[in-house]
């Protein structure tokens, strides 16, 4: 009897499951893919696509995006692996505050990060003027490539950072000993023996480096200028003031799901290749580094969260600035939390209150999907596994017009990839 | 080529805590050398300072004339098999026993040919292309082996390497690393805390407690001519009885509570006077009478039946159990509730003075107190 019942149960969950998938995720997705080959006379077409392809002021953004990603990927991994090794081999002074500090870089809004680096480093950036007026030499140009590398790379870093530390907090200490034991010490072991032991978590954090630098429109927006981008084409084309084209923009957005689809396959087979157990008995050991060593990895790590995080500390310094207008004053207050508490009455409890209920939604959903999954594994099962794969190879800008019915004004961005995990 | 270890006044501490004070070693080139003991006695801290994972604080320690205190882990020629294996779990088999000559830079012919040498040498070469989560216990096993050998160390160190295998696997493969280390002829220094491995598998063998040595001794020595008490009862099974040490003109006897005695013929001068005394009588080492004259009269509590022995539980008149071990015989065994009497082989047992530190009876071979060898 009992048995029955919980089945019942079961069988509600995969059909309540279902619908949600269908709702929100096929429905969405086949909205997308039919308006993409519907042509200007209504048949079906694939001109969107031709026109994409065809005409180069479209396809390059195809280009930067890929010249971004891939450069962004690279560099967050450089970074964030080296900082994640030094910190979690080494012991680094002040290394609790260290942490804290990266976990805040990880979270802070998308397009903050290029904001305040316009507001440091722009035409008329802080740090630009005061070198013009003190030595008199121009700082080359923050907009376009280089800059929104900049903001996305020290964005993004944090969680290489988070994931590879993860990984080598399961290395056993054995495994190096025994690698050290074996003449094979220092730099040749990092590359021989740590990096391929951290290999599959390094491909799912590019993965997800990728995908958010790919779908990222925020950043590239303020910072881009002339640069165009991918996903800011996508944000025009759906909502720009110059007229929008919806099937042109679906035509966009199916380009860029097969893209992220494709890296995420790409990721998903590699991982296998390089998939194995470890179970860590004695995690690693932090050492104390000597020598110039030493102050190397100091530097190192203090520099990069120290730039990283400087955004952060500059928006904190202008919030309590004096301001008339849209310009800042002489003088500190907190006149501007009174303006934003008086203008953004209903923004802020919103936030907390629509990202509460999210949280509670997401927790719950999960544990259900992981438990039918794991516990009682079918082909219904295993396709709503497929299926939850789903959202990460949808780009945000693309996600976010089709989810939400109503268009808004566009005058407020929507945040573009606001963090999944 | 292999090389002799000598360990002079080691000592280790971790902050306040010290795990080694002041220990002297010598073992010797060739030999099949276990450190035995409980956990936390030091043996595998000791382990890891002859390896060079763990600094040395004090004393020396040298391969041959070498002093080795202050050499890199990587350049000192161990060969090392960690308790958890430490196989490389993203390296095939055979990629992983080739991983120490790739990092020496050979010949590349030769890699290979010693490579396959030791694949043979261990019976791992038809798995030489598989990945190690693929591998069973005892096949990783004779994988870290191999790759800890193949690079020709001077030294072959391994810590608890069996313990995480089934018992019949870790009986197999006991023999089997007996075999390898006899073949290969490498100093070997091995750390345990199973006895009866130790026993099976060392040529000599330095049972330690709480930071230092209690006694260095071939397996026959530790087990019939324990130096203490401590050694007497972590080797083999024991039964500890007081006693009092009665000397009168010239012979010794031991007189038991119930007034049984037995004449001790092999008591050393310096302990030749009346004091209070305790017997290590082993399972093995009681005859059973059923003669009241002859001996400490004890009754049968409960027995099993074990083929070749036959274990008995029997109750002193003080409520102490003690343990007995006899050769199966093929009459009725003993019932519960009878009355028995024990006897012993006065030549196998050993007496240690009351405290437990020494024991008094001629023939003690400690190796870690030069003077007392034989």
């Amino acid at each position: 009897m009992a048995r029955t019942r919980t089945f019942d149960v079961w069988t509600a969950m995969y059909v309540a499951i279902f619908a949600a998938y269908a709702v929100f995720l096929l429905y969405p997705m086949y909205s997308i893919l039919r308006n993409s080959v519907v042509g200007e006379n209504g048949g079906f077409s694939l001109e969107w696509f031709v026109k994409f392809f065809s005409a180069k002021y479209y396809s390059q953004t195809l280009v930067h995006s890929f010249n971004v990603t891939i450069w962004t990927t690279a560099l967050t991994l450089v970074i964030g692996v080296l900082l994640s090794y030094f910190y979690n081999m080494y012991e680094i002074m002040g290394k609790t505050l260290f942490q804290v500090l990266i976990l805040l870089c990880s979270m802070s809004a998308p397009f903050i990060g290029a904001y305040a680096w316009i507001q440091l480093l722009g035409r008329a950036g802080v740090v630009t003027t005061f070198i013009k007026s003190a030595t008199g030499i121009t700082v080359p140009n923050i907009y376009g490539f280089n800059g929104i590398l900049l903001a996305l790379t020290l964005q993004l870093f944090p969680l290489v950072f988070l994931y590879v530390s993860g990984a080598l907090k399961n290395i056993d200490n054995s495994l190096l000993e025994a690698s050290d034991n074996l003449g094979c010490s220092g730099i040749k072991r990092f590359f021989k023996v740590v990096i391929p032991l951290c290999m599959p978590t390094i491909l799912a954090a590019s993965l997800l480096v990728f995908v958010r630098a790919f779908a990222d429109f925020g950043t590239p927006l303020f910072i881009g200028e002339g640069y165009r981008v991918f996903p800011v084409e996508i944000y025009t084309q759906f909502l720009g003031e110059t007229g929008t084209n919806f099937s042109f923009a679906a035509a966009i957005s199916v380009i860029a799901i097969v893209i992220t689809a494709v890296f995420s396959l790409a990721q998903r087979v590699l991982s296998k290749r390089f998939a194995f157990t470890m179970n860590a008995l004695h995690p690693i050991e932090r050492k104390r580094a000597k020598g110039p060593f030493k102050v190397f990895i100091h530097f190192y790590t203090y520099f990069v969260v120290g730039l990283a995080f400087l955004p952060q500390v500059y928006i904190v310094y202008q919030s309590f600035q004096n301001t008339s207008g849209k310009l800042f004053k002489r003088g500190y207050s907190l006149s501007s939390y009174q303006t934003a508490l008086k203008r953004m009455s209903d923004a802020i409890p919103n936030t907390f209150v629509i990202g509460g209920i999210a949280l509670v939604a997401v927790v719950l959903i999960a544990i259900i999907i992981a438990y039918l999954v794991v516990r009682r594994s079918t082909i219904i099962t295993s396709t709503i596994d497929t299926m939850s794969m789903l959202p990460y190879i949808i780009p945000g800008s693309v996600r976010w017009p089709y989810c939400s019915r109503s268009r808004l004004p566009s005058r407020k961005p929507p945040s573009a990839s606001e963090p999944r995990r | 080529m292999s090389v002799s270890i000598k360990i002079k006044n080691a000592a280790k501490s971790y902050g306040a805590a010290t795990i080694i004070s002041d220990l002297s070693l010598e073992i010797r080139e060739g030999e099949f050398f276990t450190l035995l003991g409980p956990s936390g006695c030091g043996k595998t801290t000791l382990l890891r300072m002859i390896a060079g994972f763990n600094t040395i604080e004090g004393g020396e320690f040298y391969f041959n004339d070498r002093l080795i205190n202050m050499i890199d882990p990587a350049k000192r020629n161990i060969g090392m098999v960690f308790q958890n294996y430490a196989i490389f779990p993203h390296l095939s088999v055979k990629q992983n026993v080739a991983f120490g000559l790739k990092n020496r830079k050979g010949p590349r012919a030769l890699i290979e040919s010693e490579t396959q040498k030791f694949l043979e040498l261990m019976k791992i070469d038809e798995y030489k292309d598989r990945m190690p989560s693929k591998l069973s216990g005892g096949q990783q096993q004779r994988v870290v082996l191999a790759r800890a050998l193949v690079i020709q160390p001077d030294v072959l160190l391994m810590d608890e390497p069996l313990s995480n295998l089934d018992a019949k696997l870790r009986v197999e493969m006991r023999f089997a690393i007996k075999e390898i280390q006899n073949r290969v002829g490498i100093t070997t220094v091995y750390v345990t805390h199973d006895q009866e491995e130790a026993m099976a598998i060392s040529d000599r063998i330095a049972v330690m407690r709480d930071g230092s040595i209690q006694q260095i001794g071939k397996p026959k020595d530790l087990y019939q001519r324990p130096a203490n008490l401590f050694v007497s009862a972590f080797i083999g099974r024991t039964n500890l009885l007081g006693a009092t040490l009665v000397v009168d003109g010239g012979e010794a006897l031991q007189r038991f509570s119930e007034g049984f005695e037995v004449g001790l013929a092999n008591v050393k001068d310096e302990f030749m006077r009346g004091q209070e005394v305790i017997a290590s009588i082993r399972p093995e080492e009681f005859v059973i009478s059923m003669d009241p004259n002859a001996g400490l009269r004890t009754v049968v509590d409960g027995s099993v039946f074990l083929g070749l022995n036959t274990h008995y539980l029997v109750r002193r008149d003080s409520a102490q159990q003690l343990e007995i071990i006899q050769e199966s015989r093929i009459d009725e065994i003993i019932p519960g509730n009878s009355v028995i009497y024990l006897t012993v082989k006065p030549e196998k047992i050993s007496v240690f003075t009351e405290d437990g530190s020494r024991n008094i009876l001629e023939g003690v071979r400690n190796d870690n107190e030069p003077s007392e060898g034989a």
